[in-house]
């Protein structure tokens, strides 16, 4: 990412200070990474969307005094279908995270 | 938790934006050759974020850009508050007429928190800095290719 973009993405999720992020795609999974750096270690080597998605890591996040845990979600578009079993999937790796 | 994102910051999206439209040395410059069949005097802004708050805590967050070209979102020229009011109230109609994205985020979201759930109230979906994206994508892919991904 960008290091001037950083900062900014930074500070929007400052603001809102979520519990929970579903990131949309390998791709937003992988820069989060740069915001939460425990992510890198609770990934596994080498990962693959298809083998943590739905997967919930919990990670420290010192700006909210706590923790966040990032929903990992592959890429969802309007380009594509989502099959039935792939949306509750997701819905219910969600419920956990904010549980 | 604040749950709503400050003026502050979206202005400094919005600022960014333009800078990204006018300054050839911005990083994101190239972007705005990018939307196919949009006039450059009617560039669409780039998307910042979705709605008014997450009181349920949640952020989807994404990183395409979207744009349609027939779509009547703020385009270059249009002023930081009707942007901003754009933004903040753009999911506050009937759910049916919202994107597909946005629909995929609603049925998540009405599975985790309840049928009550509604996004843009209960949870944002943002970009991670929708400008960045031609240069983000060509980075990560960078990384993947590094990596053997």
């Amino acid at each position: 990412m960008l290091a001037r973009e950083r900062p900014l993405t930074h500070q929007l999720l400052g603001d809102v200070f979520p519990n929970v992020i579903v990131a949309n795609g390998s791709a937003v999974l992988w820069e989060l990474r740069s915001l939460f750096p425990s992510l890198e270690d609770a990934l596994p080597a080498n990962y693959r969307m298809r083998e943590v998605q739905g997967h919930v890591f919990e990670v420290p996040w010192p700006d909210a005094a706590g923790a966040v845990r990032v929903v990992a979600c592959p890429h969802l578009s309007g380009s594509f279908g989502l099959s039935q079993n792939l949306l509750v999937t997701l819905g219910e790796a969600v419920r956990k995270a904010t549980g | 938790m604040a749950s709503v994102i400050s003026e502050q910051t979206s202005r400094a999206v919005y600022d960014d934006a333009l800078l990204a439209y006018a300054d050839p040395a911005h990083p994101c410059h190239v972007f705005r050759t990018l939307q196919r069949d949009v006039p450059d005097a009617e560039w669409q802004l780039p998307e910042p974020f979705n709605g008014a708050s997450a009181t349920a805590g949640i952020v989807f967050m994404g990183l395409n850009p979207s744009y349609d070209p027939g779509e009547p979102v703020p385009r270059i020229g249009t002023s930081f508050e009707d942007w901003d009011t754009f933004y903040r109230h753009r999911l506050d109609g009937e759910p049916s007429l919202w994107p597909l994205l946005y629909r995929r985020y609603q049925q998540i979201g009405q599975i985790a928190v309840g049928d009550g759930f509604r996004l843009g109230r209960d949870a944002l979906a943002s970009r991670w800095r929708a400008t960045a994206v031609p240069k983000a994508r060509e980075s990560v892919r960078a990384c993947w290719r590094a990596s053997g991904r």
